[in-house]
């Protein structure tokens, strides 16, 4: 299967008459994503603003992140089974506005996500600071549920995603990245006595608000699923996580998945890169074992010597990645686990919510309680109010001057568990 | 199969009816219900799964959420089968003390929390996260006498 994926590169975004790309700078007819997004009767109204990097200003709360594209080569140009009929992706070309996102927002939830801010300390901490993004703020009919409404919400950012992409249909990519992973038996030469490595990559699954979609399909309805990494760069992941800012996986994360991309950059050089199995994370502990015995069976099947297991979220994901450690791990099957941690403001508290002794390989991609202090903005797009409510936020958040005090728990993708954040570890 | 309801959700304890009738399989026999709902405060409810844990009880539902938002909730319900002779309880009994020893650090009191919105949020995701639990459970046929 080989994806090719075509980067037009943005600098700026416009709101004005026309949607087009020229010379870098994306213009946004404001009037045709309007009528696009009020289609859907569950919403009432949007509003639009460009938030720039640099910029002193505070998104807050973040729904989701989306990048926008344009699927070329392939009649279904959006998110199969969510905004476009069904169909596979991760063939063919697709077009990416590198440097563009689309951020929705507005309040679903009141302990919803985080914030992006755009400039200063905040912005070291979230990589949607270095983008150009289109942040639509969502305003619900009355009566509409939570659930429908970040229902409404999700469908309509990968709405507006797809169609900014569609800016780009007929435009040449300034570059241009192939990913090409050929079936098992196909595969030659390049990969002979290269230890076998597969990439097992849980998903929130825990009900309303905590959800993720393959396809379409709510992922607590299905069985762990091996999946070429291409549908997954390709759209086929889609975020209906609400809850907790840091280490949500946002829709373009997944679209971005540091891991996979990684996996390709070594592929035929120094392992032989199987697959992707996607595992749901489960509330009951039968469902945990249930996920846990498929996710790992199927790895062992796959033959692999080696698997990178990403969490997402932390508190009860945590036994089931210490679970599809174990289970590989008494197998023989080495693995090297990828999740945040919760230690406490000091990071003195026990990191994991679960502990094994077979974890030996432990990737930390920070800690959650960790406090940081951000100036005051000089423009805030949403509700400045809700921090007081989200999680890594307080009613003690807000002080005099204006600056704001929370834990990274508040600040969207600064903890990503694939990877796709700006934290590192260093010896000192 | 004896199973219990243990909550401190109104919300939950509002809709219980609904949520059981619609979790239990009326073609298997012996399936019992039982609710425990009379508390003061989170930290009763945990104090009686561990005594429950002590009784030959197992939990079926993991004890922490699965994210900060939710661990200073003060709202949880959890789901438990009664399983004599099975040593399931030392595990969930660890767990227990983990998810105790995380809402002492975030836990926040209901009449501490001065948005009522907030109160309310934390009720519905408990809610919904104990729907998708008697769904995962029915579907595993893990209700029903299985």
């Amino acid at each position: 299967m080989k994806l090719e994926i075509g980067e037009v590169q943005i600098e700026d975004i416009k709101l004005g008459e026309q949607t087009k790309i020229e010379d870098g700078l994306l213009h946004v007819s404001r009037a045709e994503l309007r009528k696009l997004l009020l289609e859907d009767k569950r919403l009432a109204a949007v509003e639009m603003t460009v938030a720039r990097p640099g910029d002193k200003t505070r998104i807050i709360p973040v729904k989701d992140v989306i990048e926008p594209r344009v699927r070329l080569d392939n009649e279904i140009t959006g998110y199969p089974g969510v905004t476009d009929k069904m169909g596979r992706v991760g063939a063919g070309r697709t077009l990416a506005l590198k440097g563009a996102a689309v951020v929705t927002t507005g309040d679903i939830v009141a302990i919803q996500e985080g914030l992006i801010d755009m400039w200063g300390e905040g912005a070291k901490y979230t990589p949607f600071s270095q983008t150009c993004n289109l942040v639509l703020t969502f305003t619900p009919r009355r009566n509409l549920e939570a659930h429908q409404h970040e229902e409404a919400v999700r469908e309509a950012g990968l709405k507006a995603a797809e169609y900014l992409g569609k800016a780009a249909e007929n435009m040449e990519p300034d570059n241009i990245n192939t990913y090409d992973l050929p079936a098992m038996n196909k595969r030659g030469e390049e990969v002979e006595g290269l230890p076998r490595v597969a990439y097992l990559k849980m998903l929130i699954a825990q009900g309303l608000l905590h959800d993720s979609y393959i396809y379409g399909i709510d992922a607590k309805e299905t069985l762990p699923t091996w999946i070429h990494p291409n549908e997954i760069l390709d759209g086929a992941l889609v975020s209906g996580n609400c809850v907790a800012a840091c280490d949500k996986i946002t829709t373009y994360q997944h679209q971005n998945n540091s891991i996979i991309l990684d996996l390709y950059d070594r592929h035929g050089k120094d392992l032989n890169f199987l697959g992707v199995v996607l595992t749901p994370e489960l509330t009951t502990f039968t469902g945990k074992v249930r996920a846990c015995e498929h996710a790992t069976g199927l790895i062992k099947t796959m033959g692999a010597d080696g698997v990178i297991i990403s969490e997402e979220g932390y508190g009860n994901p945590d036994s089931d990645l210490l679970q599809n450690c174990k289970l590989l791990e008494e197998d023989g099957i080495k693995t090297v686990l990828i999740t945040d941690e919760c230690a406490g403001n000091d990071g003195f508290s026990q990191s994991l919510a679960d502990t094994s002794s077979v974890a030996k390989a432990v990737i930390s991609t920070g800690n959650v309680s960790h406090m940081v202090k951000l100036d005051p903005a000089e423009r805030v797009i949403g509700n400045i109010g809700s921090l007081a409510n989200l999680a890594g936020g307080s009613g003690d958040s807000f002080c005099d001057d204006g600056s704001i005090v929370c834990e990274l728990n508040a600040i969207i993708g600064s903890t990503s568990e694939i990877g796709y954040h700006n934290l590192t570890a260093r010896q000192y | 199969m004896n199973y219990m309801l243990i909550t401190n959700n109104p919300l939950v304890i509002e809709k219980q009816a609904v949520l059981l009738s619609n979790n239990s399989s009326n073609d298997k026999q012996g399936d019992n219900w039982q609710v425990c709902q009379e508390f003061n405060d989170i930290w009763e409810l945990f104090s009686e799964v561990r005594s429950l844990l002590q009784q030959d009880w197992k939990l079926l539902t993991h004890p922490l959420p699965a994210n900060g938002g939710l661990i200073g909730s003060p709202f949880r319900s959890l789901i438990l089968a009664y399983q004599k002779a099975e040593n399931a309880g030392y595990r969930t009994q660890k767990l227990l003390d983990e998810a105790e020893e995380r809402w002492r650090k975030k836990y926040q009191a209901p009449t501490e929390i001065n948005n009522a919105d907030k109160v309310k949020a934390y009720q519905k995701l408990d809610l919904w996260a104990l729907e998708s639990s008697l769904k995962e459970l029915k579907i595993f046929e893990q209700l029903g006498g299985a």
